[in-house]
């Protein structure tokens, strides 16, 4: 008996230990849990900067970017090699359908730069701190949030808006009306014009300014057709004197020249030798030269019909940097190979966009190909020709032309004295080729049915794209599908 | 006549009891009646013992005199000596674990016998969770595989061996040396958390046993269904294979070696278009794409080309080496036994350049310290480095082109850039540094104490700690723009991995009314894994050989992460066995599983099992048939569950880091924000099983058979959930308990044994057939695709279709013809493909809308095989033995995703070549040679293939030298044997091998990604037929 009673004891005495439960509390092993974040000056600093930080993914400058931006218009076709990634060709050809991971790649990315800023505008006004700061931040995350809102509703129309944290999950299964996102977009950038600096010191440099602001601003009351409110805008800008253009057009698109007097906004973007996850912008890595002595995919290529639209403009300094032929040598002394002739769909002599390319002399080895390269936004040249545009719109063809003329100019090109609607797309198209804008542009002006009709365009479904069928799925039809899809 | 001397075990006690009969007569009353016999002798028998299998002699056997108490038993030589009185006639010879021989005297006076295993005894005992118990008393599924079984194929890893051994365990080899294949145990039960069986080596809780080599394992049981795995409820989901190491027995020590050593040479390899096939297949699609882009091209000139490159000659070589070697000493008195040995084991690669090396060390002791406490230990050190190859070596190999050659002089590797952005394969290898080398330690301490008679307490603390270090390092080189390296880059991976278990158990083993036997069990349980990963990469590292491969020696570029998780569970569970005078019995489990990786709130459950059998055989009414020498049915039922899902899946917290964090004017900033979204609810994935056999023995015994139906339903399974992707999230789906799965099938296990004469032989046969379906899917969870090859997925996991089926477009044909194309409409005249050219695929346009797009895909197949089986044979006569094994499987689709790679010049194998479209009426089942057209490269039915193939895994013929010979040089028993693994593998499926592995994912990773691509063949790892030479001494 008694010596059922020692090891009786002994168990429990072994087993004690176990007995709490909190054996099984265990700590997340190498993660800061949700409730300690948002607490200090500085959590609220790196929440701004995580917005920044992902606006160079994978979705929001890469493939969805180029496909739906560009390739979806006529100056550009798939490129890279035949057969890979052949879906892009559904872009080109407008045969996509709902399912198309390309499109749920721009919805998320851009929701999730809307997230990023709703986490700042919901949280850190609680957070004690300094106030200019705050105010600053806020202002920023207010730019970012229309930014993104600005892809989302010229790419699909109506579009779910979550403006807080608290908001999201209602709104993830409501379409709010375009005019009420616009609405929106411009009270956010009207708010954020009111607080953003109008520069930043060097270590600040690439965060929104004033400027930004402005221009996105203007660029957005373009697509509302509000002229008076454009010319508000862009002549804020053009008399702040804060911007020009670069005198050449080569060095506009070359990274010694970033955030300089040309750029109201650029998404910026780094190679650091042995940081991938720094180095993680794929833009350049995805246009760039494809083939012998290449440096990236090769995908988005200018068209013949860019190419000749360049020819009968007579404008050959846009048209040699934009175009990068094989057998070209650039600027900075880059010999462009790319693949063999012949060995790319729908053009014989491959070629290579000439603005995301990255010299040789600039690429860091062991990270993506041409990480390094911003991806420019707003530059001035465009706000002038928005300025053009809204100018013709109310009759002041004088004025237009002086802007239009100031970009026609550094580019060697003859002045138009009485510039059309017509002549100022025509310079847009030049001017902004392979730089995201086309699409948007042509379904904006109207344009698109005749332009891409051959394509495939369908006037009343193209103009958008249909939202991700999972985002249908997923609502169980809650969400509606766009005309046509 | 070889039977059982009683086979019905219900006529008189339970067989326990007669054991211990047994026990008493040999160590008490047999002196005694050998003393009093001697007087009433008529006759002296004398004789050996031997086993037939191997001609070892037999210590300890029991010969018995038919019909009385009478009997002796072999000594250490197998000999013995018995008088028999002139009534006396019959000898019977008894030995566990083999089958029972019974002898008429007659006018002999020696009589030699040689006693052939029986797997299938009746007394065979089989280990369970927290114990063991006789086969004919299990209610569950439990299969046994012997270590004979195990050790006869040359393999780096033991789990290989089970391949066609346990009807119901699915086994993918893979032919990376040293990894670890791929097992399923009736079917695929989840998408999200691991698949794999839970190991337990001597009690230890492990993730895979490739650190064991064959001949440290003394037993394996795999536990199949749910009244047998319960028991381990918090990993048993998946089967449990239970893992015994060498240990001691009371007897003399015993010192054994065996070793082989062998040749691999690579198998079933796939031909490719040789330079000039190339050449004219390049023209052939560049012709296509010309017309189908309306530009020109310039065909290439073949004569321009005069190579003609066999790449995976160039990579792999033939009679890679492969050896083992094993030393063991065992032995042990009534008191203590112990068990140690080491093993070498060392496999080449058939890639150049590859190789994986193993030194095991073990122990074993066991002691029985005073009358109630015996204490145990016992631990295997394995010590482990590989060479590996580079990651992508396959697939470059298959992809590149012929038509250059390896090298242009001796020091400079050729670019194949002349036909594209290609590596050289044969530099890639040569430059790769790509090694690992790791320790592992698995032991456990315990005590046993016996607190009354059939009442014991045991306590056991296992470990399971190793470290791996991996390092990659790239020298500089130049062999084209795009195939170099000047980054001088070093990477070091370090793994630390440290668990613990710790078991206390309560046992109370008693009889009432001797028919009633009951065994209770209690328990609990305490564990935890802890691991912690850092990998550091530096550039600029100057190379100066293997000992200036470190960090500190690069530049400043480099980066460092770190990762590590660390689970506990506790739990708590009893078991109660009852059987009713051997003929109804009973398992009951329960278990209450708790584990940290789930929220405060859900972190229980209860896990219970039961299970009922019923032998037929020892019902009286059974008394009057001969045809069985033992039936048994039995029904079981339980649930278990599978904490094995990714770390920190419950937890929410921020993310940071570089993707996180901008650059601003050169200086990288800090970034962090909230950006996950977690389940808030996330419960045990939870697998309920029935399963219904029955088994028996049938002709004497020769023919044992067992058959398992079984159903297993995981419910609540871990799936992943798509978020909204309005909330913005940085995970795109969360895991929750969203799914239902089931796996449903039969199990057959056949065992044929007989003697003719001198010659004994077995037949073994397994089979097993099993479906797999995703039963339901909660509201608000869409289907998984996966299987994404180059961006397009090739799988669709949804309601009603097995987990990862492939999922594609539909070929109906090879459009011949314009004229084809043209007429081939929808009802309204509307061409379907009005872009397609001649040579490529016709589509079928499933919903009937006039144009071919995603939403045309239909389901294709699944990968996960419907059946499979084994077939075993085994033959002895006299000194020699034979064993042949063969193993097929099919019922499954293979995507070959190699085929799918074509996006520019890449090379095509001669099975294309031959079958291609090239012209009208050339194929109507092969497209031409433009593969990478927009229209061909889509998923679709083409690229799927038949996984179904035969092989035959292993034959080894062996010889024995009679003890009577060996035991003049002081040897018990010498063995040599030759043998050949996978001489042959027969397949229709264009690859190199139909077993595709998925891979295993850490335990921190999700699972999703490899779960619904399996079956997806990105050039697997060539697989080899081995021959090798071996040799088995015991002193």
């Amino acid at each position: 008996m008694k010596k059922y009673i020692i090891f009786l004891v002994a168990i429990l005495t072994l087993l004690a230990p176990f007995g709490c439960s909190d054996y099984l509390d265990v700590d997340p092993e190498g993660v800061k849990p949700t409730e300690e974040f948002f607490q200090t000056q500085e959590d609220a600093v790196s929440a701004v900067n995580a917005i920044y930080a992902r606006m160079r993914t994978w979705q929001m400058v890469a493939f969805a970017y180029v496909i739906m931006q560009e390739i979806t218009s006529d100056n550009s076709i798939k490129g890279s090699s035949q057969g890979d990634a052949s879906f892009i060709n559904d872009f080109d050809k407008f045969t996509f359908t709902s399912n198309q991971g390309t499109i749920t790649d721009y919805w998320n990315g851009r929701y999730e730069g809307i997230n990023l800023s709703n986490q700042v505008l919901s949280n850190v006004p609680d957070i004690e701190m300094n106030e200019t700061l705050k105010t600053r931040l806020l202002g920023e995350a207010k730019f970012t949030r229309a930014l993104f809102y600005f892809d989302l509703v010229r790419a699909f129309g109506d579009v779910p808006m979550p403006t807080s944290i608290d908001n999201v999950l209602e709104a993830s299964t409501v379409r709010t009306p375009k005019d009420e996102v616009y609405a929106q977009i411009i009270q956010d950038l009207t708010d954020a014009i009111a607080v953003l600096p109008d520069s930043y010191d060097a270590a600040n440099v690439g965060r929104a300014t004033n400027g930004a602001a402005r221009g996105l601003l203007a660029k957005v009351y373009l697509y509302r057709g509000e002229w008076d409110k454009v010319l508000e805008q862009t002549s804020a800008i053009i008399n702040s004197n804060r911007y020009g253009l670069e005198e050449n057009f080569y060095d506009v698109f070359r990274i010694p020249f970033e955030n300089g007097k040309e750029s109201l906004f650029e998404i910026q973007a780094s190679a650091v030798a042995g940081n991938a996850d720094l180095s993680n912008s794929q833009h350049s890595q995805v246009q760039g030269v494809r083939g012998t002595n290449g440096f990236g995919w090769g995908f988005n290529i200018p068209s013949d019909d860019l190419a000749a639209a360049f020819d009968a403009a007579g404008d050959e300094v846009r048209k040699k940097v934009t175009i990068l032929y094989k057998g070209d040598v650039t600027e900075d002394g880059d010999v462009i190979e790319g693949v063999g002739n012949g060995e790319l769909e729908g053009v014989n002599i491959p070629r290579y966009n000439g603005k995301s390319y990255v010299p040789r002399n600039r690429q860091v080895s062991g990270v993506n190909e041409g990480a390094e390269q911003n991806i420019r936004v707003l530059r001035y040249a465009e706000i002038l020709l928005i300025d053009a545009e809204a100018k013709v719109q109310k009759g002041d063809i004088g004025g237009a032309a002086t802007s239009l003329n100031l970009v026609r100019e550094r580019v060697d090109l003859d002045p138009i004295e009485a510039p059309t609607l017509q002549d100022i797309w025509n310079e847009r198209r030049l001017e902004l080729a392979m730089e995201g804008d086309r699409f948007f542009d042509l379904v904006r002006t109207g344009q698109a049915a005749t332009v891409l009709g051959p394509q495939g365009f369908v006037s009343g479904k193209n103009d958008v794209f249909p939202v991700p069928q999972v985002m249908i799925d997923i609502t169980n039809n809650a969400i509606p599908q766009n005309n046509g899809y | 006549m070889k039977s059982l001397t009683n086979v019905k075990f219900g006529s008189a006690q339970p067989t326990k009891r007669k054991f211990m009969i047994r026990k008493l007569l040999l160590t008490v009353l047999l002196p005694s009646l050998l003393w009093t016999t001697v007087w009433a002798q008529d006759k002296q028998i004398t004789g050996k013992v031997t086993a037939a299998e191997d001609g070892t002699t037999l210590p300890g056997v029991n010969v018995v005199v038919q019909g009385t108490t009478k009997g002796t038993t072999t000594d250490a030589e197998g000999n013995y000596s018995i008088q028999l009185s002139a009534s006396e006639n019959t000898l019977v010879f008894t030995f566990v674990g083999f089958s029972t021989i019974t002898e008429e005297v007659g006018d002999r006076t020696v009589i030699d016998v040689t006693m052939g295993s029986d797997i299938t005894s009746l007394t065979e005992v089989v280990v369970i969770g927290y114990g063991v118990q006789k086969k004919s008393d299990v209610t569950g599924a439990v299969a046994s595989v012997r270590a004979e079984d195990l050790n006869k194929i040359p393999v780096s890893t033991a789990a290989e061996a089970l391949q066609g051994k346990v009807a119901g365990v699915q086994v993918t080899t893979n032919g990376t040396p040293g990894s670890a294949p791929t097992i399923r145990v009736r079917g695929l039960g989840s998408v999200s958390s691991r698949v794999e069986p839970l190991y337990v080596v001597d009690g230890v809780l492990v993730d895979d046993i490739s650190f064991l080599g064959s001949n440290d394992i003394e037993s394996m049981n795999i536990l199949k269904d749910a009244s047998a795995s319960a028991i381990y409820g918090i990993r048993a989901s998946n089967g449990v294979v239970i893992i015994t190491t060498k240990r001691g027995k009371n007897e003399q020590p015993k010192i054994a070696y065996s070793g082989y050593a062998g040749v691999q040479n690579p198998i079933n390899m796939v031909d490719m278009a040789s330079g000039s096939d190339y050449v004219q297949l390049l023209n052939e699609k560049d012709a296509i794409a010309a017309s189908r882009n309306g530009t020109s091209f310039t065909p290439r000139d073949p004569a321009a080309y005069p190579y003609s490159t066999d790449w995976y000659d160039e990579i792999l070589r033939s009679g890679a080496s492969i050896q083992n070697h094993d030393l063991s000493v065992t032995g042990g008195s009534e008191k203590s036994v112990y068990a140690m040995g080491g093993s070498y084991f060392k496999q080449e690669g058939l890639a150049s350049k590859t190789d994986y090396e193993r030194l095991n060390l073990r122990t074993s002791v066991e002691s029985t310290v005073t009358k109630f406490l015996k204490i145990g230990v016992n631990a295997n050190l394995s010590n482990f480095k590989s060479t590996n190859a580079p990651a992508s070596l396959f697939t470059s190999a298959y992809i590149a082109p012929p038509a250059i050659p390896v090298r242009i002089d001796e020091n400079t590797f050729a670019s194949p850039q002349a036909f594209g952005d290609f590596a050289n394969p044969a530099a890639s290898q040569y430059y790769n540094n790509d090694k690992t080398k790791g320790i592992r330690l698995v032991g456990a301490v315990s005590a046993d104490v016996t607190l009354a008679k059939g009442l014991t307490f045991r306590t056991a603390y296992g470990v399971d700690g190793s470290y791996s270090q991996n390092t990659k390092y790239v020298p500089p080189y130049f062999v084209s723009s795009t195939q170099r390296d000047t980054t001088k880059t070093l990477t070091r991976k370090i793994d630390n991995y440290f668990s613990y278990y710790w078991d206390n158990t309560l046992t109370y083993d008693f009889t009432l009314n001797s028919d009633h036997h009951f065994t209770l069990l209690a328990g609990m349980n305490a564990q935890q894994q802890r691991f912690y990963s850092l990998t550091g990469i530096r550039q600029g590292v100057e190379d100066f050989g293997e000992n200036t491969w470190y960090l500190n020696l690069g530049n400043a570029s480099q980066s460092t992460t770190d990762a590590g998780y660390n689970i506990k569970a506790l739990s708590y569970f009893g078991r109660l066995t009852y059987a009713f005078q051997e003929k109804y019995l009973l398992t009951a489990t329960i278990r209450r599983d708790g584990t940290s990786v789930f929220d405060k709130n859900n972190r229980y459950d209860y896990f219970p099992s039961l299970g009922l059998g019923w032998v037929l055989t020892n019902e009286s009414f059974m008394d009057d048939q001969n045809f069985f020498q033992f039936l048994k049915l039995r029904a079981s039922w339980g649930k278990m569950g599978n904490n094995r899902i990714p770390g920190n899946t419950v937890v929410s917290y921020t993310s940071t880091g570089g993707t996180y964090s901008p650059v601003f004017g050169g200086t990288p900033q800090t970034g962090e924000s909230v950006t996950l979204i977690v389940p808030d609810n996330l419960l045990w994935e939870t697998t309920k099983e029935v399963d219904f056999a029955v088994e028996g023995n049938v002709l004497n015994n020769k023919l044992n058979f067992e058959i398992d139906y079984y159903n297993r339903k995981t419910s609540n399974a871990i799936f992943p959930v798509t978020v909204n992707g309005v909330f913005g999230t940085s995970n795109r789906d969360y895991l929750d308990n969203n799914a239902d799965i089931i796996n449903k099938g039969v199990e057959v296990a056949l065992n044929w044994k007989d003697k003719v004469g001198d010659f004994t032989y077995g037949i073994g046969g397994v089979f097993a057939y099993n479906t797999n379906k995703v039963d339901a899917l909660r509201p608000g969870t869409v289907g998984i695709y996966g299987g994404y090859v180059n961006v397009t997925p090739t799988t669709y996991t949804v309601v009603g279709q097995s987990v990862g089926e492939f999922y594609g477009r539909k070929v109906i044909g090879i459009f011949q013809n314009d004229a084809e194309i043209e007429n081939y409409t929808d009802a309204d005249g509307t061409i379907i493909q009005p872009n397609a050219k001649p040579g490529d695929f016709k589509y079928q346009d499933s919903n009937n809308d006039g144009q071919i797009n995603d939403k045309d895909r239909v389901f294709l197949g699944s990968a996960i095989p419907k059946y499979n089986y084994g077939v075993n044979l085994y033959g002895a006569y006299k000194g020699f033995d034979i064993t042949i094994d063969l193993y097929a499987q099919g019922g499954n689709k293979i995507y070959n995703a190699k085929r799918y790679r074509q996006i520019g010049n890449e090379n095509y194998d001669r099975d294309f070549l031959e079958h291609r479209w090239h012209g009208e009426g050339t194929s109507n089942d092969y497209p031409s040679a433009d593969l990478s057209a927009d229209a061909n490269k889509q998923a679709n039915s083409w690229y799927l293939e038949s996984g179904n193939f035969f092989k035959i895994r292993n034959i080894q013929v062996g010889y024995t030298f009679p003890a009577t010979t060996t035991s003049r040089i002081g040897i018990t028993k010498l063995r040599v044997y030759a043998n050949a693994a996978n001489p042959l593998v027969a397949f229709k499926y264009n690859g190199f091998s139909p077993e595709i592995p998925t891979a295993i994912p850490g335990v921190n990773q999700q699972n999703t990604t490899n779960i619904t691509s399996q079956g997806i063949d990105n050039n697997v790892y060539p697989m080899a037929a081995t021959y090798n030479l071996g040799i088995n001494i015991s002193l």
